[in-house]
């Protein structure tokens, strides 16, 4: 599968991965993120459930406090 | 220096022929929501009021403190009293003619819909990140049309190159995106002021030109 990442190409054997997966790929263990795929918001409880496949914009934002 | 035109169209971003009173006229009919007025919304809203805009709706639950000061923008005779109130006084200090509407309160996603409804735009404007994560996943879910301007990543000093401006359709964050407040990384008055005025950047763009870089 072939998905674009935060604007990003980014190529995985698999056909299929949760974005509980890619967040594992990238070694991304931030405690609080923005998910949107295709646009959509996804909820935090959806990350280990729900499917991104070859053609999606997947983008994951990472917020820390401060302001 | 009033009647001279911004530079015109071509490669430089700027609508064509537009005069700093165009710009002005077109900012005071827009309603912006201001959530949280610690460093960031109080230096966000100073520099809103200062562009032009016409209408700001300020909402904090918090009060003004002495250690507030090397970053926030309210005065030493302030400390105690609620920063929303606080900080309608400071801009209408700046602007008289301003519409504001201040209002004391902890923001929750009902209170966010409610208060936040009409405005144009609404700047993120919170310390903690499940605030920042709360308002982002209310406005992306129940305010769809309204644009929303948020802020990650700000703490420090220095490094400001890695400061950016990320869109995503009508959701912008400007920060970042890693360096988190904590005992040995300090908010500080500079690039906690340089993300505050990247927000009102972006809010102003979006006022302008209806989008901003890329978007739609």
């Amino acid at each position: 599968m072939r998905i674009t990442l935060n604007a990003e190409n980014e190529t995985w054997a698999e056909d299929s991965l949760t974005i509980r997966d890619i967040l594992a790929r990238k070694h991304w263990s931030f405690p609080l993120i923005i998910a949107r795929l295709n646009g959509d918001l996804v909820e935090r409880e959806d990350y280990a459930t729900r499917v991104v496949r070859d053609g999606d914009a997947l983008e994951l934002y990472h917020l820390v406090s401060g302001g | 220096m009033l009647d001279r035109p911004l530079p015109s169209a071509g490669g430089d971003g700027y609508p064509s022929g537009m005069t700093r009173e165009a710009y002005r006229k077109r900012l005071s009919g827009a309603r912006v929501g201001i959530a949280g007025c610690g460093g960031l919304g109080s230096n966000c809203a100073a520099a809103l009021a200062r562009a032009g805009v016409g209408r700001l709706v300020l909402a904090d639950f918090d009060t003004v403190s002495e250690a507030n000061l090397d970053r926030q923008f309210f005065f030493r005779d302030q400390v105690g009293r609620p920063k929303a109130e606080c900080l309608a006084e400071n801009l209408r200090r700046i602007d008289p003619s301003l519409g504001i509407e201040a209002t004391v309160r902890r923001l929750d996603p009902e209170g966010i819909v409610t208060l936040f409804g009409g405005c144009d735009v609404i700047v993120e404007a919170f310390d903690a990140a499940d605030q920042k994560a709360m308002i982002i996943e209310t406005v992306l879910s129940r305010l769809k049309g309204t644009w929303l301007v948020a802020a990650s990543g700000l703490a420090g000093y220095g490094r400001d190159s890695a400061l950016g401006l990320h869109v995503s359709g009508r959701l912008v964050l400007c920060g970042d995106l890693e360096s988190e407040v904590g005992a040995d990384l300090p908010p500080m008055a500079p690039r906690v002021g340089i993300v505050a005025n990247m927000e009102a950047d972006a809010v102003v763009s979006i006022l302008l030109d209806g989008r901003i870089g890329e978007s739609t």
